[in-house]
């Protein structure tokens, strides 16, 4: 039975994935087949960055904007244009799938964000809408770090609450160990235990 | 000495592999920018407005220098004098701290109907319908719930919630203090927020229904 509940927690989440990875890659082929880069305006800063990048330039000074001789924005981005320039020439096709990759991913993680902080539903509820967030959809068609951090953020978030639940859970079993000496003795510290320390 | 389980040891694990590979993938690019800078420069550039309080300079500044001294030299200042004219507002620098407290508004403001001017007064800023639109409908409808859910969570003492409340507010005051307060850095956080108000909407929702159980006459609940 554990293991049943434990395969089909897995196919939810592959059902999620594959489902927000379908729909932002037809967004994707849809818009960028009918409007192209006409949108773009900080993407061609994050473009021509990983474009010098490519070219073995990793001093590259800022083509539009004030002139500035220096890179205002973090590398990451820049780096992995420039890495698919060297791998597929200069499509803006593999940034595009890596932003739909990234972003199916982030709506993964808004379920488990949901599901672990407050409840399934949440969790259903919350992937559901960033799913159809029509807003976001845009920024897949573009060179820019949203994607890519949003998901980031994501998944910092939610392994963080995994780790602070684990060390959580430690410290109160120690504590309740701690502390049963005392409950024994007194009832009303038997009943003020948590549920979760009498069951560990 | 208390022992540690084998999860909680897996956690720590994770947590000092994690730390290792920030640091490690982050040197490169520092050594990068310390050869460029003279000052050691955390990612970017912009960093520096935080890191500049304790060592080096605040190289950002120069960035918007040109906006501050002579406004014309803004890339954005053809497009806002040309929409002012448009929908008749004239664009200005905002004074030493109304560029903050306008920032900290334009971070959390779900719709932007009216034209209004961001940073120093002269990045215009009109969605159309549509944009307001989604904006409402994926944003600015869980605001109150937002902040509803927080008081809720504060009450109710769920620690492990608390970033969810604080880290938009966390996250509003950083892009206030260095005037980055654009619709897309918010993005970051949204989930806060929107995770918040669905469960304070299932909350108000199951609510409601207990209600309306309870209220029912008694042949139409079925009992």
């Amino acid at each position: 039975m554990r293991n049943k509940g434990k395969l089909s927690e897995k196919r939810v989440i592959w059902i999620i994935f594959t489902l927000a990875l379908t729909l932002h890659l037809a967004f994707a082929i849809m818009e960028f087949e009918r409007s192209g880069t006409s949108h773009w305006a900080d993407s061609w800063e994050y473009w021509d960055i990983g474009r010098q990048f490519a070219d073995g330039n990793w001093y590259p000074s800022r083509i539009i904007g004030t002139g500035e001789s220096f890179v205002v924005v973090a590398p990451m981005l820049p780096i992995l244009v420039a890495g698919g320039i060297l791998i597929f020439g200069t499509s803006f096709w593999p940034i595009i799938i890596l932003n739909a990759l990234a972003a199916a991913a982030m709506v993964v993680v808004f379920y488990l964000l949901g599901r672990e902080l407050f409840s399934k539903t949440t969790g259903y509820l919350a992937a559901g809408l960033s799913m159809l967030d029509v807003t976001f959809y845009r920024y897949i068609t573009q060179v820019l770090k949203e994607p890519w951090y949003i998901c980031w953020c994501h998944s910092l978030y939610f392994f963080w609450l995994n780790t602070s639940k684990a060390i959580y859970d430690y410290v109160m079993l120690q504590v309740a160990r701690y502390l049963s000496p005392c409950s024994s003795i007194r009832m009303r510290g038997i009943l003020s235990t948590p549920p979760s320390f009498c069951c560990s | 000495m208390i022992p540690l389980f084998r999860k909680q040891w897996r956690a720590i694990k994770h947590l000092a592999i994690w730390m290792v590979i920030l640091i490690v993938t982050m040197i490169p690019w520092t050594i990068r920018n310390y050869r460029q800078f003279g000052q050691v420069v955390l990612l970017s550039p912009r960093t520096t407005a935080f890191t500049s309080l304790v060592w080096g300079d605040a190289i950002t500044d120069e960035h918007f220098q040109t906006e501050i001294t002579d406004p014309r030299l803004s890339p954005h200042y053809a497009s806002a004098v040309e929409m002012g004219r448009k929908y008749g507002k004239k664009p200005r620098i905002y004074g030493r701290y109304e560029k903050y407290l306008i920032a900290f508004k334009h971070y959390w403001q779900p719709i932007f109907p009216k034209l209004e001017f961001q940073t120093y007064g002269f990045r215009p800023i009109r969605w159309s319908m549509m944009h307001n639109l989604t904006g409402m409908l994926f944003y600015g409808i869980f605001l109150p719930f937002y902040l509803l859910g927080s008081h809720k969570i504060l009450r109710r003492k769920e620690i492990l919630a608390y970033p969810l409340v604080f880290l938009p507010l966390l996250h509003s005051l950083l892009h206030t203090f260095t005037l980055y307060a654009l619709e897309r850095y918010r993005y970051a956080v949204n989930f806060c927020v929107v995770l918040i108000g669905i469960w304070m909407l299932c909350a108000i929702f199951q609510w409601l229904k207990r209600k309306l159980i309870h209220t029912a006459p008694a042949d139409l609940v079925g009992s």
